[in-house]
Order: structure tokens, then C-alpha cells, then sequence
């Protein structure tokens, strides 16, 4: 008679304390709250990891797929996806066209857009004026800017020394900004630079690698 | 004899209480030696945050289109043609006077948005055109826009395109002028276009608006 010799790879002990079937493994792997695992762990549930989780493979997105990015949200530090098609959600930034009809002449001094500006950062990208304009012995260029005052960012848009050459003439102002969350973005303040009446210059980078 | 007949688990524990699904040695806490499917929710109160030394990281994306749906990839913009942010520059040559009145850019306007950042006029001013019965002499009015249009080479779609030019005064004929333009195109899968604000200021130059509906 021989007797085989017999060794245990591992061992197992597993503590149930859910009702109903809460655990289950099959070749393919393990299942809770599931008996069908797709993968080699699927919960059939809300899950846990308190310290977070490394990934060994994780593959590229591709030009053909669909998705939403994932943020971290909340005093409950849930995973969320931040889907840009939903039109009540968020989105990474957002466009804003002003339409500003009928200021003094070319003239906005200030228009309050009321956007908090602790919550959000408001860049001006693109603007133009629609009507004739004149002007004395000068040249001007046009100059338009997104500012804070009072907490909340206000835009300004004119040329310098020129009028309307009707000043009975209403011209309007389109004015493209771009809005970032503060969450994405970081204002890294005003940079002076003197010129010393020079026409060239340098400035140390405010950002640091 | 006897046969004896080995069971292997799936999951394992080491002396360390690490359990480890698909693997005899795990590495940590949980070690799945494969892939991992939460149905519902994950929640995660101690991950760590990226630093200021921390320079190589990618964004997190979780697919719709995938099955099953929510694998969580990563967003490589070396891997895609378009990328959330894209950076363009524009030359523009050889132009009538100043007058470049529309130029169709071909990006779909339902796919991306178009702002204009950096430009530059280059080459021969324009002269100021004297008013009859007028004290002071017209610059006309120079305008530098994206705006969205019928396509030229598909007139079912819309797509940005680009205009620059003084809309009021020429340049002279034999004029050279160039302009030079960055455009940054956003891929509007990441980025909203919200409806346009107008306001009627009544010949102010103040005013003030509502805010948008934005979080």
C-alpha cells in the first residue's frame, strides 16, 4: 500500500455574515452577491477600498470610444463620472458667449457677469465690435479683458481714443470667455515685469516642476 | 490506493491575513490576479493626491461603450487623434488686401468648439479714410472671429470658420499682409458651449448680467 504524500497549497477561511448568498467561487473567479462572476472579482454591490487601489493594466482610451472622466466628489470621497452630455451636469469648462448690445459707443467699461469668482476662473478668448469707428490724431487696438472685482469676474471691452463715426448708431460687443472651475485650475498671480525702457526681457516661470 | 484529490482555492489568505483571488501571494490588502467588476458604487477615503513632483499622470476615463459597460481606461493623448485640448496655428497668406472674409475651418461644429487665442497682424497698415462732412477720419473696424456656418464641401453640416478682416476699410491693392493665429480646438465631449448672455446696456458702459447655470 502507498501512501501519496499530500500538500496544501492554501487554505481557507471565510466568514459569512450576509443574508441571503453572498459568496461564491467558480473556476473563473469570485463572486459576492453574485454565483456568475464575469471576472475574477465581481461584487454585486457597493465596495469598499479604503486606501485606494493600484491597477496593474489599465488600457488606452481609443478614437472609437465613448466616456466620462472620473472625479473624486464629495464629503463621502465616492468615485463619480463627470458626463459632459448631460446638460444639468458638469463639464471640464465651458464656453460663454456675452451679446452686449448698445454700450456707450464702443465703450463697456464694466459688465458684472456675476460668476463667483472663487469658484470660477473666467478667461476672455475672442472678441469684436459691429460698428464704423473713428478717431483723431491716434492709432488704438482693440482691448477687451475678464477681471474680479468684489468677488465676481466683470468684463471690459474698447478701443482706446476711437468713437463710433454715427454716434447715433447702436453697435453690440460679442464677447467669447472660457470658464474653468477653480478645481481645475490654479491662478498663479500677477507677474511684473519692469523693461528698464528695453525691448526685450526675461521672466523666471512662476510655475515649479 | 488511495487517490487523493487536491482542491484549489481561488482564494487564498497568508499569514498576514492579505487575501488574494487568483494568486497564493498577495501583495497587499486585496490581490486580484485579474480583473475586478463593481456593480454598484466604490468608495475610497484615504487615496492619495498627485503632487507637484508627480509628472507623468494620465486621466481616468470609464467607457460607455464597453462590455461589459464602465472599464475604466486611461485617457493617453499621444494614443488619440483629438485630444480634450488642441492646440493649432494658422497662417494665412497671400490675402486680398486685408480682407479674409470667410474661411471654412472643416471642424464639425457638433464635435468641437473653436476660440481664438494669439493674433497677429503682419504687413502693411491700412489708412484711415477721411469722412466728407465728418471732423475726424474712419479706422473702419477690424474684426477677428470663429463663428459657425454652413460647411462649403457639405452643406448638411456646420462647421467653425474663421474671419479677419477690417469689415469697413480696404488695405491698397498691392498691400501684404498676413495674419498669424493660434486656435485652440476643445474636443466638446469635455467642454460645454452654453447658450450666449445678451444684454441691452441703453448706452451705458456698465451693466451687469446673471451668472450661468454652471457648478
Amino acid at each position: 500500500m502507498k501512501i501519496a504524500t499530500l500538500s496544501i497549497c492554501a487554505f481557507v477561511i471565510i466568514f459569512c455574515t450576509c443574508t441571503g448568498f453572498c459568496f461564491a467561487q467558480v473556476d473563473s473567479g469570485v463572486g459576492i452577491g453574485t454565483t456568475n462572476p464575469r471576472v475574477k472579482l465581481e461584487v454585486a454591490g457597493d465596495a469598499f477600498l479604503r486606501d485606494g487601489l493600484d491597477i496593474g493594466i489599465i488600457e488606452n482610451m481609443e478614437d472609437e470610444d465613448t466616456s466620462t472622466f472620473l472625479v473624486q466628489e464629495g464629503v463621502d470621497d465616492k468615485i463619480k463620472t463627470l458626463d459632459v452630455s448631460n446638460p444639468t451636469g458638469t463639464a471640464l469648462g465651458y464656453i460663454q458667449e456675452y451679446i452686449i448690445r448698445n454700450p456707450n459707443e464702443d465703450w463697456v467699461y464694466d459688465l458684472d457677469t456675476n460668476i463667483s469668482a472663487t469658484a470660477f476662473v473666467v478667461n476672455t478668448i475672442s472678441a469684436y465690435y459691429d460698428k464704423e469707428l473713428d478717431i483723431a490724431i491716434y492709432s488704438t487696438v482693440p482691448n477687451f479683458s475678464a477681471y474680479i472685482l468684489d468677488d465676481t469676474w466683470h468684463l471690459t471691452a474698447d478701443f482706446p481714443a476711437a468713437n463710433n463715426l454715427d454716434p447715433n448708431e447702436q453697435g453690440t460687443w460679442t464677447i467669447t470667455t472660457l470658464i474653468y472651475s477653480r478645481d481645475l485650475s490654479k491662478q498663479l498671480g500677477v507677474i511684473t515685469i519692469p523693461l528698464s525702457g528695453s525691448t526685450t526681457g526675461a521672466s523666471a516661470s512662476p510655475i515649479i516642476d | 490506493m488511495i487517490r487523493i484529490v487536491l482542491l484549489f482555492f481561488v482564494i487564498s489568505m497568508n499569514s498576514f491575513g492579505q487575501v488574494g483571488i487568483g494568486t497564493t501571494s498577495p501583495e497587499t490588502d486585496l490581490h486580484i490576479a485579474g480583473s475586478a467588476l463593481i456593480q454598484d458604487e466604490l468608495k475610497t477615503t484615504e487615496l492619495g493626491s498627485t503632487n507637484n513632483t508627480d509628472i507623468n499622470f494620465k486621466l481616468i476615463t470609464r467607457l460607455t461603450n464597453s462590455s461589459p459597460l464602465g472599464e475604466i481606461t486611461k485617457l493617453d493623448v499621444d494614443n488619440l487623434s483629438v485630444a480634450p485640448i488642441n492646440i493649432l496655428k494658422y497662417r494665412f497668406v497671400d490675402i486680398s488686401r486685408d480682407n479674409l472674409e470667410d474661411i471654412d475651418l472643416s471642424f464639425e461644429s457638433s464635435r468641437y468648439l473653436i476660440a481664438i487665442s494669439n493674433f497677429r497682424y503682419i504687413g502693411d497698415p491700412i489708412t484711415k479714410q477721411n469722412v466728407s462732412g465728418h471732423d475726424r477720419p474712419s479706422i473702419g473696424n477690424f474684426i477677428t472671429r470663429v463663428f459657425t456656418a454652413t460647411s462649403f464641401s457639405n452643406p448638411s453640416i456646420d462647421t467653425w470658420h474663421i474671419q479677419i478682416q477690417n469689415t469697413y476699410l480696404d488695405a491698397a491693392t498691392e498691400s501684404d499682409i498676413e495674419y498669424e493665429v493660434t486656435l485652440i480646438v476643445y474636443d466638446k465631449s469635455y467642454y460645454r458651449s452654453l447658450d450666449p448672455i445678451e444684454v441691452n446696456l441703453g448706452g451705458s458702459n456698465t451693466g451687469n448680467v446673471s451668472a450661468p447655470n454652471i457648478k
